[in-house]
């Protein structure tokens, strides 16, 4: 045997080894084959059970949507329903308290405004909730005393405080007064909702706020020596309509939307909130908003543009008030003759329309929701018909209960120069009057 | 047992002994399989056993000094077959340390029937690894040959020392392994 060949014997193993491993590559084949089709039979499963979940999940999305679309809808239309009579209560109080009257029909008015406006603060969380939510939500951006807010809000919640037997003070870390940029209304709304909330878990007890500045930023702290919670509990406290508790709710009252509104417009802020709680000792909120001291030229360009819009009078003003509500229509008819302001009265849009083509005003005042002609299509039908022509450019003010975010916004488009919010006191009419006419 | 174990088996007589040889020796051998082998069948564990020592009585090499040298020939063959695996350890202590969990692990994909030894280690010291080896063939030397031709790879000395606790059919062993000088790398 010579190197180039092999013998018999290692030929025939050879080729023994060759058919042996031929056929197992021919098992392995068909095995993988009868795989292959295994698979493609679970892959078609699979792509039809991935097209029904996908199916029952478009399902459960449309249905949480529509879910959500109700609840819209819901809260849009209990806010007008509670607004419309709520604004009549208001109107009234706010009239009867210039009047004369005897000091304890002036502490019941007063019983009876407090209670009216309880209610009109849960009215305006729940709309303040839904903008910051959709992050419809406005901020102003304007100079203002930070320690001054404070203090009036620190004032109007002693009485309440004292009827609890609790001591409400305010310490400030520094005698600095530099005016900072940005929202008084929300910086008051932080600081109202953790006093509130103090007061409402605090008795005999001591609540107090604490500030402190930098150039930047400001700190307030409220803490309380009241019921306090669990740990467990504090992550909750900032979510919707949430409470430690279930019981804190029949105990103590509340919609559990405060510290939910804090916290949001802290994060639209660019802000923080975080508390410290121990069960019977009391809880420490820290707030840190970023609140830049106001530049002389900010203050100052601010000064300006403030002074040029009052005072204001209506006097000598034609007002057409278009409301189909009796109660209401006073309310506003009193407003406007507190300005001194003549009203001409209609009660429905139709009505309305026949007294703007005979007559001229200096300004219109509709409501939105009214049967047969809403003040929408009211104010469409002045605008474009030859008949009202020398109304066609007179301003218009929407005087409505409707008052969730897109609502106004809508109003707005249609062509009204501004929006009055049911229920409105003495200052919001007149800031709606100004927004419209302007100075004097 | 694999028949790539057989193959390199007889490749390894060949180169040492001879076609020849190799050729009586399994035409003579009492084997099941007659010597027909296929890298990628299963064979009869008890025909290697035959065959090395059909192939220590041909070579005059003792049967555990005949299995050693069949570890190293088989790491050659698994080094140049498989690099990725040897180049995914710096060191022989980390390739010895990774048969049970990676190693292993790598050939049940590949070969979900393949009977496997088990590889426990005791890590000592930096320098000192301890390993034990079960298995149902009593294959020990073959095992020394493997962890010598390991440390071969990586370019490191070691001290290996053998303590055989085979009793009957099943293999058993305990390696001490002293590293006495440091590697650099494996070789490619």
């Amino acid at each position: 045997m010579t190197g180039d060949f092999v013998s018999r014997s290692r030929y025939e193993r050879e080729k023994a080894a060759r058919e042996v491993a031929e056929k197992l590559l021919e098992d392995k084949s068909r095995e993988l084959y009868r795989l292959n089709v295994e698979l493609q039979k679970k892959s078609d499963t699979l792509s039809d059970i991935v097209e029904e979940r996908t199916r029952d999940l478009s399902q459960a999305l449309d249905a949480a949507q529509a879910a959500t679309r109700a609840k819209d809808v819901f809260l849009a239309n209990m806010s007008h329903e509670v607004r419309t009579p709520v604004t009549g209560i208001l109107g009234f109080a706010h009239l009867l308290a210039e009047s004369d009257l005897r000091p304890e029909q002036r502490d019941l008015l007063h019983n009876l405004q407090g209670s009216c406006l309880t209610l009109k603060h849960i009215i305006d969380d729940l709309l303040d909730l839904k903008s910051l939510e959709h992050g419809m939500m406005r901020f102003r951006n304007a100079p203002f005393d930070v320690v001054a807010v404070i203090e009036s809000a620190v004032a109007k919640f002693q009485e309440a405080a004292g009827r609890s037997g609790n001591t409400l003070a305010h310490e400030a870390a520094s005698p600095e007064r530099r005016l900072r940029m940005g929202d008084k209304t929300r910086f008051e709304q932080i600081v109202v909702n953790l006093l509130t909330n103090a007061l409402k878990f605090t008795k005999d007890g001591v609540i107090t706020v604490q500030s402190s500045v930098t150039d930047v930023d400001v700190t307030v702290v409220v803490s309380d020596t009241g019921i306090g919670m669990r740990t467990e509990h504090l992550e909750r406290i900032f979510e919707d309509f949430t409470q430690a508790d279930d019981q804190i709710s029949q105990r103590y009252g509340g919609t559990g939307l405060g510290l939910s509104i804090v916290s949001m417009i802290l994060k639209q802020m660019g802000g923080h909130v975080s508390v410290t709680s121990e069960v019977g000792q009391g809880s420490r909120f820290t707030v840190v908003m970023p609140l830049a001291v106001a530049s002389s030229a900010e203050i100052r360009a601010h000064r300006e543009r403030a002074t040029s819009h009052i005072p204001l009078t209506l006097s000598g003003r034609r007002v057409l008030v278009v409301e189909d509500n009796r109660i209401n229509a006073k309310v506003i008819r009193s407003f406007v003759s507190k300005f001194d302001g003549d009203t001409v009265l209609a009660g429905s849009g139709i009505e309305a329309l026949g007294i703007a083509a005979t007559d001229r005003f200096d300004l219109m005042i509709f409501d939105i929701n009214m049967p047969e002609m809403g003040g929408v299509e009211l104010l469409r039908r002045i605008r474009q018909s030859p008949d009202c022509a020398a109304n066609a450019k007179t301003p218009a003010l929407a005087c409505t209960a409707n008052a969730m975010p897109e609502q106004i916004a809508l109003y707005v488009e249609a062509g009204f120069s501004g929006v009055i919010r049911k229920p409105f006191d003495a200052e919001e009419f007149h800031a709606g009057l100004v927004a419209v006419l302007g100075a004097g | 047992m694999k028949g790539l174990v057989f193959i390199e088996l007889i490749k390894m007589a060949d180169s040492a002994l001879g076609e020849a040889t190799v050729d009586r020796v399994l035409d003579t051998a009492p084997l099941k399989s007659k010597g027909v082998y296929t890298a990628v069948g299963y064979y009869d564990c008890a025909e290697l056993v035959v065959l090395v020592d059909a192939f220590s009585k041909e070579s005059g090499i003792a049967r555990p000094e005949l299995e050693r040298q069949f570890g190293h020939w088989v790491m050659d063959s698994f080094a140049s077959g498989y690099p990725e695996f040897f180049r995914k350890y710096d060191t022989a202590f980390g390739m010895l340390e990774a048969i049970e969990s990676d190693i292993h692990l790598e050939v049940r994909k590949l070969y979900p029937d393949a009977e496997l030894p088990s590889f426990s280690t005791i890590r000592h010291s930096t320098e000192r690894l301890e390993l034990s080896y079960k298995s149902e063939r009593p294959l020990a030397s073959f095992c020394y040959g493997l962890i010598e031709a390991c440390f071969t790879k990586y370019r490191e000395v070691a001290s290996v020392e053998m303590t055989d606790r085979t009793t009957g059919a099943e293999g058993d062993a305990v390696f001490s392994i002293i590293k006495c000088k440091s590697g650099s790398g494996v070789q490619e």
